[in-house]
């Protein structure tokens, strides 16, 4: 939901993003010596001067109090000789000190420590640790909504704020011509030991924003559950009320509800590898204003009671530059207790956002939203059901993992004014279209432009992300049922192997002092294979396929070892019937299973641990590559919207304008600017003024 | 080991080059089993001495017996120093990733010897000749 801040609230937070710019200009120009590369730092006698440790969450009270507890630490290593051992395992210190909170079932966690030395004048240097850390959901990461998070909230997309057991406290302010001057603030406190039970609580959440013309207040409980194997990725659940009355031009429009929602989010899924979000809602409450009857269309009332059933499905997904949000809601309602049905609602959401890089840390970024809706009212339906458009966006559903935008979004009009239609206020149909493209003039990546850029970097970071779809395409091939066939014959294997074992111990036994060396290797050979099968019998997923394989000439080949050392070699030798069968038997187990691992796709588990795995190479890389601390630009914007029953107009309005973007992730998110509306009736305002803020937690 | 440059500290202060060198990187994976109760790590270390470059890979095995309880000290840590001079394979690995094949022998065999170290059922050069075998598959 779009938010506006009052214009003191945005000098001052344009004061300190200008300060934290020139701050960092310093440091930048700061006179030091180069240090040369391909030196090697203690035989060329150098002196550490300082010791630094950098982490771009550090903003993050928990992570700054590790960070503090780490630099008394380092700090010994100050005004010391550089002694390449001690520099190594101060660094492997620090990997140890774990700058990540415990956080479920994330498959992959990276850790990253590089250390580095700059200011080399005066036979001294500065010492640097750079830690990065981040555990990323695989499936979450590649939403909508988690892109639009990165560029704000960073911290979160890597997993580093999910810390439990305390208070958030963020205030919120801001100025709208509807909604006038306003503030207020949002509360969440996170529970400790969330994440389990039947329905887990995660969150106690409070909401509230007030002004003279309106107020919100909501209140929710919020829970979800991570899940690292089936169907279902993710799913969240919420209670929710809410208190509102928001102006439009005519009249206020009053919610109280309670609602109940229930939504998932699937694992990649088809032939394009999508997965699919679905939920439901139910709620129930009273819808008001201040209408008088005759100003409104006859199937429509001022205020009632009523009842509501939403089902929603979308999908989402993220290609390397840009992603991509589809949904669908249907909301059923009703004025009265009861099976009637008076009205149903249908919303279609497109989303698309596409970063164009245009230099380091530099992209130009361009947000497209299309959207539309159609109520159609079978009994009555409360005018504040209908469609009210304007300058604020009216969500579909509580939450923030999923936003399905419900109402004509034009910034040149003030919040909830764009609803006159032929048949009275409130719209029952609605067709809006709105592009934005901004891009960062001065920035401060998260991560410095010498690690970043620095090719061996590059390299291992790619190699790492290898290593961990690797794993995850063991755990996709042992889905495969060619598989399960090969390791449903284990309990064969053992069964073959013990009879085999037991038949060359009686023909050891009537044949004492003979082929000792064989009968040892045999035996020895049958002790291995054994070892493996067990352990594939106990296991389960990518480890089974790893137990099994040791079993096949993939790998280890055990079975073929047991056939050469016992039949091959032995058996050659001392011809007994009941190893020479025993030994077939076996091999014709090994034979089966063999052909069955064999016909395991593994180009579907790795196209399957791709698809899984390109959501976190694609955060990775835009939290080490894209992503800034500090971000200052301009933004310019296109709208459009028309409303109906109406005639173009009565019911198409333009949009055009522009602003600024500042974005502080460690504080604040502003966005100020003003759209023009170029195609108005005689009594619109010729444009509209917005400004947004949002602040970060009070209690970092 | 050879040795990089032997200039001293002052001498080789140029005005131009890089501003901040690095030396040393160390990225850590840590994957998690599905059902919550294994991880393992994968670490691989680079060091810069002058021109030269070391590589190190560092194998954890953690188990839990539920989802609830923390992690604690890993089951088994084994640390395998990366010859890049003399064992190709290992640097291919160092350089590209585990394979999916050197993946399954890490969780399967490599780590099941690792663990077999600790109840006595397998000698500890065998089990460090299991890890090591990780590097030999495709």
């Amino acid at each position: 939901m779009t938010r506006f801040a009052s214009a003191k609230l945005a000098l001052l937070t344009l004061f300190s993003g200008i300060s934290l710019c020139t701050y960092s200009e310093e440091a930048a120009v700061r006179p030091s010596g180069n240090c040369p590369l391909g030196t090697d730092f203690e035989i060329a006698g150098y002196t550490i001067r300082t010791v630094r440790i950098e982490n771009p969450f550090e903003f993050l009270r928990w992570v700054r109090a590790r960070i503090d507890d780490a630099k008394r630490d380092v700090s010994s290593l100050a005004g010391r000789p550089y002694r390449t051992v001690d520099v190594q395992r101060t660094a492997r210190e620090l990997e140890g000190a774990n700058f990540l909170p415990e956080a479920g079932d994330q498959r992959v966690r990276v850790s990253l420590v590089v250390t580095s030395v700059e200011n080399c004048s005066g036979g001294k240097l500065d010492l640097v640790y750079s830690v990065l850390s981040s555990q990323i959901a695989p499936v979450l990461s590649g939403t909508f909504e988690s892109w639009k998070a990165e560029r704000t909230v960073p911290e979160r997309v890597a997993g580093a704020d999910q810390v439990t057991g305390r208070l958030r406290i963020s205030p919120a302010g801001g100025y709208e011509r509807s909604e006038r001057l306003f503030g207020g603030g949002r509360m969440e406190y996170r529970l400790s030991g969330a994440g389990s039970g039947p329905a887990p609580l995660d969150s106690l959440e409070l909401e509230g924003l007030g002004s003279t013309s309106m107020h919100e207040l909501s209140a929710a409980l919020a829970g979800s559950r991570d899940t690292a194997a089936g169907l279902i990725a993710h799913a969240d659940w919420q209670l929710n009320y809410l208190n509102s009355s928001q102006p439009s031009d005519q009249s206020q429009l009053r919610k109280n509800r309670l609602s109940a929602q229930l939504s998932a989010i699937t694992r990649p899924l088809g032939r394009w590898r999508l997965p699919m979000r679905l939920g439901g809602l139910l709620e129930g409450g009273r819808l008001e204003s201040d209408f008088r009857e005759a100003a409104l269309s006859r199937d429509t009332v001022p205020k009632s009671d009523y009842g509501a059933a939403k089902l929603f499905l979308g999908t989402t997904t993220r290609l390397d530059r840009s992603v991509l949000a589809a949904s669908y809601g249907i909301e059923l309602g009703s004025t009265t207790a009861g099976a009637r049905m008076d009205w149903i609602k249908h919303v279609a959401d497109l989303a698309h956002d596409i970063v164009l890089p245009v230099g380091d840390h530099r992209s130009l970024e361009i947000e497209s939203r299309l959207t539309a809706g159609l109520l159609d009212v079978r009994g009555s339906v409360p005018v504040t059901a209908r469609f009210f458009g304007g300058n604020r966006e009216e969500p579909f559903i509580a939450g923030e993992t999923w936003t399905i935008r419900s109402n004509p979004v034009i910034r040149s009009i003030p919040a909830n004014r764009f609803n006159l239609t032929a048949a009275g206020p409130g719209a029952t149909r609605f067709v809006a279209y709105n592009m934005t493209a901004a891009i960062p003039l001065w920035r401060r990546p998260i991560v410095p432009p010498e690690l970043s850029q620095d090719i061996e970097f590059e390299k291992q970071l790619e190699t790492q992300i290898t290593t961990a779809t690797s794993f995850v395409q063991t755990d996709y091939a042992a889905r495969d049922p060619h598989f399960k066939l090969a390791a449903g014959r284990i309990g064969d294997v053992r069964a073959a192997l013990a009879k085999l074992n037991a038949a060359v111990g009686a023909a050891a036994s009537a044949r004492p002092g003979q082929f000792t060396e064989l009968f040892t290797a045999c035996a020895k050979t049958i002790e291995r294979a054994d070892r493996r099968a067990q352990a594939a019998a106990r296991s389960k997923e990518g480890e089974q396929l790893g137990n099994v394989a040791a079993l096949l000439a993939v790998d280890e080949d055990r079975l073929n070892g047991v056939d050469s050392a016992c039949v091959g070699d032995l058996n050659a030798r001392i011809g007994d019937p009941a190893v020479a069968a025993h030994g077939a038997s076996l091999r014709q187990i090994h034979a089966e299973m063999e052909r069955e691992f064999s016909l395991i796709d593994q180009s579907s588990a790795s196209r399957q641990a791709e698809a899984e795995m390109a959501y976190v190479k694609r955060t990775l890389h835009a939290l080490v590559y894209d992503l800034n601390v500090f971000s200052i630009g301009p933004v310019v914007g296109f709208d459009f919207a028309h409303i109906g029953p109406a005639d173009s107009r009565l019911g198409t309005r333009y949009g055009i304008g522009g602003g600024l973007r500042v974005t502080l992730v460690n504080s604040t998110d502003l966005t100020l600017g003003y759209f023009a509306n170029p195609k108005r009736l005689s009594k619109e305002p010729s444009g509209a003024f917005f400004l947004s803020v949002r602040f970060k937690d009070l209690l970092e | 080991m050879a040795k990089g440059s032997n200039t001293t500290a002052d001498a080789l202060a140029p005005a131009g080059g890089a501003k901040r060198v690095v030396v040393g990187i160390k990225v850590k994976f840590e994957l998690n089993s599905k059902n919550g109760l294994r991880r393992v790590v994968f670490g691989l270390e680079k060091n810069t001495q002058g021109d030269d470059v070391q590589w190190k890979i560092d194998f954890e095995l953690y188990e839990r017996d539920k989802k609830t309880d923390p992690y604690g000290d890993p089951l088994v840590k084994l640390d395998v120093e990366v010859d890049t001079k003399l064992n190709s394979k290992a640097e291919d690995t160092a350089h590209n990733g585990l394979t999916p094949r050197q993946a399954a022998h890490a969780l399967g065999p490599a780590a099941d010897d690792a663990k077999g170290t600790i109840t006595g059922e397998v000698d500890e050069d065998d089990a460090k000749d299991t890890v090591q075998a990780t590097l030999k598959k495709k």
